[in-house]
């Protein structure tokens, strides 16, 4: 091995040390905030085209359905069939509603949410499911809610 | 220089067989941290009440685990420099080439189940953060709470024993340098390696576990392409070792 050579190899080294020591200084260490939505990951979203959603067939509801719409007043608890690995059962309505399920994993927690439409006009709720799951939707103010199962 | 310097090849093979262990055992030595208390923060910063919170972990992440795919290559082209050690070089010419053919298959297999279980994942990932804020929390309670710190100390680690296997390799045989594929190998390795780390601090914590899912597919893809090229050049291999064999006497 030549000179020029082995100095070439002891450069690289010295600077592919130096990039990782530099990758480690630059992260501040910041948390990040929940509510925050880097424009990476929004970027990333539209490559992977969004996850895979529970088939609106695998969904049974303890309420009145019609297709994929269920309505109620007060509340609708839906069944959710064990799906094939993660998933997430998209929820749809044009008023408001209240969604409780249990977070997927071993989380051990349920969540509680209001959904409210948003600048679309639409109530979207998205919960993450990977076993056979109890779904509760409540309907505030006590009116009738119509809520689409929806497949994306 | 022409000759092989045994000891500091089978060092050379202990550092990378090293390198796979501990990437594969990655899952294992990073995470399951406590992140209770970091899931209530988040909830409170998205308004949503997550009840009686309990069981939060760190997650482990994929990335450092999938760099094993690229890594069990070099493993390969260590291990089959150390058979000449032990083997005849006319019978190690022989199962060479069907060996990396067959090897070289199951690895581009692998890679492709697992590009797909990352890409899977990774739509889910990405899918859960954004529906803010039901979809978020689920995705909090998963992956928000990647452990940054312990990973790159995983990645030093690998680092340096990727180091040490490039530097043991050269002083075996400094003509290794001349093999352009082996060359080529070690720098994608090691480029990987500092690619990771720098996903991992590209963002905040929260959203790192989606990055490192980003790193694990893209190095599924490069251990693909490295089959593709092991594939590839075992074939001349193969047609040799036939015609050798067709060429020799029959009984």
């Amino acid at each position: 091995m030549s000179g020029r050579q082995k100095l070439v190899l002891v450069t690289l080294a010295v600077l592919l040390v130096a990039f990782f020591v530099l990758a480690v200084g630059v992260g501040g260490g910041d948390t990040g905030r929940a509510d925050s939505r880097p424009r990476l990951v929004e970027r990333l979203g539209r490559l992977t085209g969004g996850a895979a959603t529970v088939d609106p067939a695998t969904v049974r509801a303890g309420c009145d359905r019609t297709g994929d719409v269920v309505s109620f007043v007060g509340g609708c608890v839906l069944r959710v069939g064990k799906p094939d690995g993660l998933r997430t059962l998209v929820l749809r309505s044009a008023g408001p509603f209240t969604v409780a399920a249990p977070a997927p994993g071993d989380a051990g927690f349920t969540v509680r949410d209001e959904v409210t439409p948003g600048d679309g006009g639409e109530a979207v709720a998205t919960v993450a499911v990977d076993e056979a799951t109890d779904v509760e939707l409540g309907c505030p103010g006590g009116v009738a809610c119509a809520v689409t199962i929806a497949a994306s | 220089m022409g000759e092989l310097r045994k000891p500091f090849l089978l060092l050379a093979l202990v550092a990378v067989l090293l390198v796979v262990g501990v990437e594969l055992g990655a899952s294992l030595l990073t995470g399951g941290g406590d992140a209770t208390g970091a899931l209530r923060t988040g909830a409170a910063d998205l308004g949503v009440d997550p009840g009686d919170v309990r069981g939060i972990s760190e997650p482990s992440g994929r990335g450092t685990s999938y760099l094993a795919l690229i890594d069990v290559v070099a493993l390969w082209t260590t291990g089959l420099f150390c058979l000449s050690l032990v083997l005849a070089e006319r019978i190690q010419g022989r199962i060479q080439g069907v060996a990396t053919l067959v090897f070289s298959i199951l690895l581009i297999l692998a890679s492709l189940v697992l590009l797909v279980m990352a890409f899977v994942e990774l739509s889910v990932m990405v899918s859960l953060f954004l529906a803010a804020p039901f979809g978020t929390l689920a995705y909090l309670a998963l992956w928000g709470f990647f452990p940054v710190g312990e990973a790159s100390l995983l990645l030093g680690l690998i680092l340096l024993l990727k180091l040490v296997w490039a530097a043991l390799l050269l002083l075996a045989q400094p003509r290794f340098l001349q093999n352009k594929g082996l060359v080529a190998l070690t720098l994608t390795t090691l480029v990987c390696t500092v690619v990771l780390e720098f996903l991992h601090r590209l963002v905040p914590v929260i959203v790192v576990s989606i990055l490192d899912e980003f790193g694990a597919l893209v190095f599924a893809v490069v251990a693909i392409v490295w089959g593709l090229v092991l594939l590839v050049g075992s074939i001349p291999a193969i047609v040799k070792a036939v015609r050798v064999t067709a060429a020799l006497p029959t009984r």
